[in-house]
Protein backbone atom coordinates (compact mmCIF):
# COMPACT_ATOMS: atom_id res chain seq x y z
CA UNK A 1 0.00 0.00 0.00
CA UNK A 2 2.76 2.41 0.98
CA UNK A 3 4.53 1.81 -2.33
CA UNK A 4 1.34 2.47 -4.30
CA UNK A 5 0.79 5.69 -2.42
CA UNK A 6 4.31 6.97 -3.13
CA UNK A 7 3.67 6.54 -6.88
CA UNK A 8 0.65 8.85 -6.70
CA UNK A 9 1.69 12.12 -8.42
CA UNK A 10 -0.95 14.11 -6.54
CA UNK A 11 0.37 12.83 -3.23
CA UNK A 12 3.96 13.59 -4.30
CA UNK A 13 3.00 17.19 -5.08
CA UNK A 14 1.21 17.50 -1.74
CA UNK A 15 4.25 16.14 0.12
CA UNK A 16 6.57 18.44 -1.77
CA UNK A 17 4.41 21.46 -0.95
CA UNK A 18 4.27 20.46 2.69
CA UNK A 19 8.08 20.02 2.79
CA UNK A 20 8.49 23.54 1.34
CA UNK A 21 6.17 24.96 3.97
CA UNK A 22 8.19 23.27 6.69
CA UNK A 23 11.46 24.49 5.16
CA UNK A 24 10.11 28.05 5.02
CA UNK A 25 9.19 27.88 8.67
CA UNK A 26 12.60 26.71 9.71
CA UNK A 27 15.10 29.54 9.39
CA UNK A 28 18.54 28.62 8.16
CA UNK A 29 20.82 29.12 11.13
CA UNK A 30 23.87 29.88 9.07
CA UNK A 31 25.07 26.40 8.40
CA UNK A 32 26.16 25.17 4.99
CA UNK A 33 24.69 21.73 4.31
CA UNK A 34 27.02 19.00 3.03
CA UNK A 35 25.25 17.63 -0.02
CA UNK A 36 25.37 14.24 -1.68
CA UNK A 37 23.20 12.10 -3.97
CA UNK A 38 20.83 11.22 -1.13
CA UNK A 39 19.94 14.78 -0.07
CA UNK A 40 20.71 16.96 -3.10
CA UNK A 41 17.30 16.87 -4.80
CA UNK A 42 15.41 17.40 -1.57
CA UNK A 43 17.69 20.30 -0.72
CA UNK A 44 17.17 22.23 -3.94
CA UNK A 45 13.43 21.50 -4.02
CA UNK A 46 12.63 22.37 -0.44
CA UNK A 47 14.17 25.84 -0.60
CA UNK A 48 12.63 28.57 -2.74
CA UNK A 49 16.16 29.71 -3.42
CA UNK A 50 19.07 27.36 -2.86
CA UNK A 51 22.74 28.07 -3.46
CA UNK A 52 25.13 25.19 -4.09
CA UNK A 53 28.90 25.54 -3.97
CA UNK A 54 30.49 22.87 -6.21
CA UNK A 55 34.04 22.24 -4.99
CA UNK A 56 36.88 19.71 -4.81
CA UNK A 57 39.75 19.06 -2.41
CA UNK A 58 42.42 19.84 -5.05
CA UNK A 59 40.86 23.22 -5.89
CA UNK A 60 42.67 26.04 -4.10
CA UNK A 61 40.18 28.80 -5.01
CA UNK A 62 37.38 26.61 -3.63
CA UNK A 63 38.93 26.98 -0.19
CA UNK A 64 39.12 30.76 -0.68
CA UNK A 65 35.42 30.86 -1.50
CA UNK A 66 34.38 28.80 1.53
CA UNK A 67 34.39 31.66 4.10
CA UNK A 68 32.31 33.82 1.73
CA UNK A 69 29.66 31.09 1.43
CA UNK A 70 29.65 30.60 5.21
CA UNK A 71 29.24 34.33 5.75
CA UNK A 72 26.37 34.56 3.26
CA UNK A 73 24.65 31.62 4.94
CA UNK A 74 24.59 33.67 8.14
CA UNK A 75 23.49 36.89 6.44
CA UNK A 76 20.81 35.33 4.19
CA UNK A 77 18.79 33.04 6.46
CA UNK A 78 15.97 32.58 3.93
CA UNK A 79 18.29 31.01 1.40
CA UNK A 80 19.51 27.41 1.61
CA UNK A 81 23.28 27.09 1.30
CA UNK A 82 24.93 23.78 0.50
CA UNK A 83 28.22 22.47 -0.84
CA UNK A 84 28.86 19.46 -3.01
CA UNK A 85 32.20 17.69 -3.37
CA UNK A 86 32.41 16.99 -7.11
CA UNK A 87 34.99 14.24 -6.64
CA UNK A 88 32.55 12.30 -4.48
CA UNK A 89 29.46 13.15 -6.54
CA UNK A 90 30.61 13.51 -10.18
CA UNK A 91 27.20 12.51 -11.56
CA UNK A 92 25.49 15.52 -9.98
CA UNK A 93 28.21 17.88 -11.22
CA UNK A 94 27.89 16.41 -14.71
CA UNK A 95 24.10 16.71 -14.65
CA UNK A 96 24.42 20.47 -14.21
CA UNK A 97 27.38 20.83 -16.62
CA UNK A 98 29.78 22.03 -13.94
CA UNK A 99 33.01 22.40 -15.95
CA UNK A 100 35.11 24.67 -13.71
CA UNK A 101 35.61 24.94 -9.97
CA UNK A 102 34.51 26.58 -7.87
CA UNK A 103 31.05 26.99 -9.40
CA UNK A 104 28.25 28.48 -7.34
CA UNK A 105 24.87 27.53 -8.75
CA UNK A 106 21.65 29.26 -7.78
CA UNK A 107 18.46 27.18 -7.84
CA UNK A 108 14.94 28.57 -7.72
CA UNK A 109 12.14 26.13 -6.99
CA UNK A 110 14.52 23.28 -7.76
CA UNK A 111 15.69 24.57 -11.14
CA UNK A 112 19.11 26.10 -11.90
CA UNK A 113 18.65 29.77 -12.79
CA UNK A 114 22.14 31.28 -12.52
CA UNK A 115 25.76 30.41 -11.81
CA UNK A 116 28.96 32.15 -10.82
CA UNK A 117 32.30 30.59 -11.70
CA UNK A 118 35.44 31.34 -9.68
CA UNK A 119 36.04 33.35 -6.54
CA UNK A 120 34.16 36.65 -6.54
CA UNK A 121 33.70 39.28 -3.82
CA UNK A 122 30.89 38.60 -1.36
CA UNK A 123 28.86 41.60 -2.55
CA UNK A 124 28.73 40.34 -6.13
CA UNK A 125 27.56 36.89 -5.08
CA UNK A 126 25.04 38.36 -2.67
CA UNK A 127 23.54 40.62 -5.36
CA UNK A 128 23.23 37.69 -7.77
CA UNK A 129 21.37 35.65 -5.15
CA UNK A 130 19.15 38.58 -4.10
CA UNK A 131 17.91 38.91 -7.68
CA UNK A 132 16.04 35.63 -7.22
CA UNK A 133 14.44 36.39 -3.88
CA UNK A 134 10.78 37.39 -4.01
CA UNK A 135 10.86 39.82 -1.11
CA UNK B 1 69.04 33.70 -6.68
CA UNK B 2 68.83 29.99 -5.89
CA UNK B 3 65.50 28.15 -5.47
CA UNK B 4 63.77 28.23 -2.10
CA UNK B 5 61.35 25.95 -0.30
CA UNK B 6 59.43 27.89 2.33
CA UNK B 7 56.93 26.13 4.57
CA UNK B 8 54.56 28.16 6.73
CA UNK B 9 53.10 25.86 9.35
CA UNK B 10 49.36 26.21 9.81
CA UNK B 11 47.95 28.55 7.16
CA UNK B 12 44.88 27.98 4.96
CA UNK B 13 43.52 29.49 1.76
CA UNK B 14 40.26 30.43 3.48
CA UNK B 15 42.00 33.07 5.54
CA UNK B 16 43.44 34.71 2.41
CA UNK B 17 39.86 35.84 1.83
CA UNK B 18 38.90 36.44 5.45
CA UNK B 19 42.00 38.56 6.09
CA UNK B 20 41.84 40.31 2.69
CA UNK B 21 45.46 39.59 1.85
CA UNK B 22 47.19 41.31 -1.00
CA UNK B 23 50.28 39.41 -2.14
CA UNK B 24 49.46 35.71 -1.71
CA UNK B 25 46.13 35.72 -3.64
CA UNK B 26 47.79 37.59 -6.52
CA UNK B 27 50.74 35.21 -6.47
CA UNK B 28 48.51 32.15 -6.73
CA UNK B 29 46.98 33.58 -9.90
CA UNK B 30 50.40 33.98 -11.50
CA UNK B 31 52.17 30.69 -10.69
CA UNK B 32 51.13 27.07 -10.09
CA UNK B 33 48.84 26.38 -7.17
CA UNK B 34 47.47 23.40 -5.33
CA UNK B 35 46.16 22.08 -2.04
CA UNK B 36 48.36 20.17 0.41
CA UNK B 37 46.56 17.25 2.01
CA UNK B 38 47.64 16.03 5.44
CA UNK B 39 45.22 14.10 7.63
CA UNK B 40 44.99 14.46 11.41
CA UNK B 41 46.89 14.35 13.64
CA UNK B 42 49.46 16.68 12.07
CA UNK B 43 52.69 17.40 13.91
CA UNK B 44 55.39 19.79 12.66
CA UNK B 45 58.35 17.44 13.16
CA UNK B 46 56.75 14.41 11.50
CA UNK B 47 55.40 16.51 8.62
CA UNK B 48 58.80 18.09 7.96
CA UNK B 49 60.66 14.78 8.19
CA UNK B 50 58.35 13.41 5.49
CA UNK B 51 59.29 16.35 3.27
CA UNK B 52 63.02 16.07 3.98
CA UNK B 53 63.00 12.30 3.45
CA UNK B 54 60.77 12.58 0.32
CA UNK B 55 58.66 9.65 1.53
CA UNK B 56 56.06 8.96 4.23
CA UNK B 57 58.21 7.98 7.15
CA UNK B 58 58.62 7.53 10.86
CA UNK B 59 62.36 7.67 10.37
CA UNK B 60 63.70 10.68 12.24
CA UNK B 61 67.48 10.87 11.86
CA UNK B 62 69.15 13.01 14.49
CA UNK B 63 70.79 15.32 11.97
CA UNK B 64 68.46 17.02 9.44
CA UNK B 65 71.45 17.89 7.24
CA UNK B 66 71.76 14.16 6.47
CA UNK B 67 68.19 13.90 5.13
CA UNK B 68 67.99 12.85 1.44
CA UNK B 69 66.47 16.13 0.21
CA UNK B 70 69.16 18.20 1.91
CA UNK B 71 71.97 16.02 0.60
CA UNK B 72 70.57 16.01 -2.96
CA UNK B 73 69.95 19.76 -3.18
CA UNK B 74 72.78 20.91 -0.89
CA UNK B 75 70.25 23.32 0.55
CA UNK B 76 70.89 25.54 3.54
CA UNK B 77 68.38 25.05 6.36
CA UNK B 78 66.65 27.86 8.25
CA UNK B 79 64.35 27.43 11.27
CA UNK B 80 63.24 23.86 10.45
CA UNK B 81 60.86 22.54 13.17
CA UNK B 82 62.07 18.94 13.25
CA UNK B 83 63.58 19.59 16.65
CA UNK B 84 62.92 22.11 19.41
CA UNK B 85 64.56 24.65 19.21
CA UNK B 86 64.24 24.65 15.43
CA UNK B 87 67.19 23.62 13.26
CA UNK B 88 69.28 25.81 10.98
CA UNK B 89 70.93 29.17 10.39
CA UNK B 90 68.13 30.84 12.32
CA UNK B 91 66.59 28.98 15.23
CA UNK B 92 63.89 29.64 17.82
CA UNK B 93 62.14 27.77 20.60
CA UNK B 94 58.73 26.42 19.61
CA UNK B 95 56.86 28.44 22.20
CA UNK B 96 55.58 32.02 22.25
CA UNK B 97 58.89 33.51 23.35
CA UNK B 98 59.63 34.89 19.88
CA UNK B 99 56.99 37.22 18.44
CA UNK B 100 55.52 36.43 15.05
CA UNK B 101 56.89 39.65 13.57
CA UNK B 102 60.40 38.83 14.77
CA UNK B 103 60.36 35.28 13.46
CA UNK B 104 58.90 36.19 10.06
CA UNK B 105 61.29 39.10 9.50
CA UNK B 106 64.35 37.13 10.59
CA UNK B 107 63.49 34.08 8.47
CA UNK B 108 62.83 36.20 5.37
CA UNK B 109 66.01 38.23 5.96
CA UNK B 110 68.10 35.06 6.33
CA UNK B 111 66.38 33.55 3.31
CA UNK B 112 67.17 36.44 0.97
CA UNK B 113 70.76 36.56 2.18
CA UNK B 114 71.34 32.80 1.93
CA UNK B 115 69.50 32.22 -1.38
CA UNK B 116 72.13 34.37 -3.07
CA UNK B 117 74.63 31.56 -2.42
CA UNK B 118 72.68 28.28 -2.27
CA UNK B 119 69.23 26.65 -2.40
CA UNK B 120 67.34 27.18 0.86
CA UNK B 121 64.78 25.20 2.83
CA UNK B 122 63.10 27.36 5.49
CA UNK B 123 60.11 27.38 7.79
CA UNK B 124 57.91 29.90 9.56
CA UNK B 125 56.20 28.50 12.64
CA UNK B 126 54.29 31.57 13.87
CA UNK B 127 50.72 30.53 12.92
CA UNK B 128 51.22 27.19 14.67
CA UNK B 129 52.77 28.80 17.75
CA UNK B 130 50.13 31.50 18.19
CA UNK B 131 46.79 30.48 16.65
CA UNK B 132 45.96 27.33 18.62
CA UNK B 133 44.86 29.45 21.55
CA UNK B 134 44.31 32.90 20.08
CA UNK B 135 42.33 33.23 16.85
CA UNK B 136 41.81 36.96 17.46
CA UNK B 137 45.29 37.80 16.15
CA UNK B 138 44.92 35.60 13.07
CA UNK B 139 44.71 38.37 10.48
CA UNK B 140 47.64 40.23 12.07
CA UNK B 141 49.80 37.12 11.68
CA UNK B 142 48.61 36.57 8.10
CA UNK B 143 49.26 40.22 7.19
CA UNK B 144 52.85 40.07 8.45
CA UNK B 145 53.43 36.88 6.45
CA UNK B 146 51.77 38.31 3.33
CA UNK B 147 53.92 41.41 3.44
CA UNK B 148 57.06 39.32 4.02
CA UNK B 149 56.31 37.15 0.98
CA UNK B 150 56.04 40.36 -1.02
CA UNK B 151 59.50 41.44 0.09
CA UNK B 152 60.84 37.96 -0.69
CA UNK B 153 59.59 38.17 -4.28
CA UNK B 154 60.81 41.77 -4.57
CA UNK B 155 64.15 40.56 -3.17
CA UNK B 156 64.73 38.62 -6.38
CA UNK B 157 63.57 35.10 -5.53
CA UNK B 158 62.09 33.71 -8.72
CA UNK B 159 62.16 29.91 -8.23
CA UNK B 160 60.17 28.89 -5.19
CA UNK B 161 57.72 26.59 -3.50
CA UNK B 162 55.58 28.18 -0.77
CA UNK B 163 53.45 25.74 1.14
CA UNK B 164 51.87 24.89 4.44
CA UNK B 165 52.25 21.27 5.58
CA UNK B 166 48.74 21.44 7.08
CA UNK B 167 46.00 24.02 7.48
CA UNK B 168 45.15 26.36 10.29
CA UNK B 169 45.19 25.26 13.94
CA UNK B 170 41.83 23.99 15.15
CA UNK B 171 41.48 24.20 18.92
CA UNK B 172 44.20 24.02 21.57
CA UNK B 173 45.75 20.62 20.79
CA UNK B 174 49.11 20.65 19.02
CA UNK B 175 48.18 18.02 16.42
CA UNK B 176 44.82 19.50 15.44
CA UNK B 177 44.72 21.49 12.22
CA UNK B 178 42.58 21.81 9.12
CA UNK B 179 43.56 18.99 6.79
CA UNK B 180 44.25 21.17 3.75
CA UNK B 181 47.20 23.51 3.40
CA UNK B 182 48.47 25.75 0.62
CA UNK B 183 50.87 25.12 -2.28
CA UNK B 184 52.02 28.02 -4.49
CA UNK B 185 55.05 27.35 -6.67
CA UNK B 186 56.96 28.14 -9.81
CA UNK B 187 57.23 24.44 -10.63
CA UNK B 188 54.26 22.70 -12.22
CA UNK B 189 52.90 19.51 -10.78
CA UNK B 190 52.27 16.43 -12.91
CA UNK B 191 48.82 15.69 -11.46
CA UNK B 192 47.03 19.01 -11.30
CA UNK B 193 43.67 17.48 -10.38
CA UNK B 194 44.96 15.92 -7.20
CA UNK B 195 45.99 17.18 -3.80
CA UNK B 196 49.70 17.59 -3.02
CA UNK B 197 51.16 15.03 -0.59
CA UNK B 198 53.94 15.99 1.80
CA UNK B 199 56.54 13.62 0.32
CA UNK B 200 55.81 15.13 -3.13
CA UNK B 201 56.79 18.59 -1.89
CA UNK B 202 60.32 17.30 -1.22
CA UNK B 203 60.44 15.66 -4.64
CA UNK B 204 59.14 18.80 -6.34
CA UNK B 205 61.81 20.92 -4.65
CA UNK B 206 64.49 18.46 -5.74
CA UNK B 207 63.16 18.78 -9.32
CA UNK B 208 63.03 22.58 -9.03
CA UNK B 209 66.67 22.72 -7.92
CA UNK B 210 67.70 20.31 -10.68
CA UNK B 211 65.87 22.24 -13.39
CA UNK B 212 67.06 25.64 -12.17
CA UNK B 213 70.70 24.72 -11.67
CA UNK B 214 70.86 22.13 -14.41
CA UNK B 215 72.33 19.47 -12.12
Amino acid sequence: MANDASKDPELDKLLERKAKEIAKGVKNTGNVVELNHSNFNDFIKTHDVAVVDFWATWCAPCFMLEPIIKRLAVEMPNVGFGRLNTEEEPEIAAKYYVMSLPTVMIFKNGDPVDQVVGVVPKKILQDRIKAYLND
Amino acid sequence: MYPILLGINGISYGSFTECELNVLPRLMNIVDRGVVENKKPQYPDKSWWTILNMEPTNNTPSDPSLAPLVKLTRAALINIPVVNPTYGLYSIKLDQGTSYEEEVNNVIGALIKTAAKAPVIAAITAPDRFLHNNQSIKCNVYSVIDEAIGSLINGGVSAFILFSPYGEPVGPNEGDHEEYGIYIATISRPRHYDTVKLYEIGMLFRDLVESTLGV
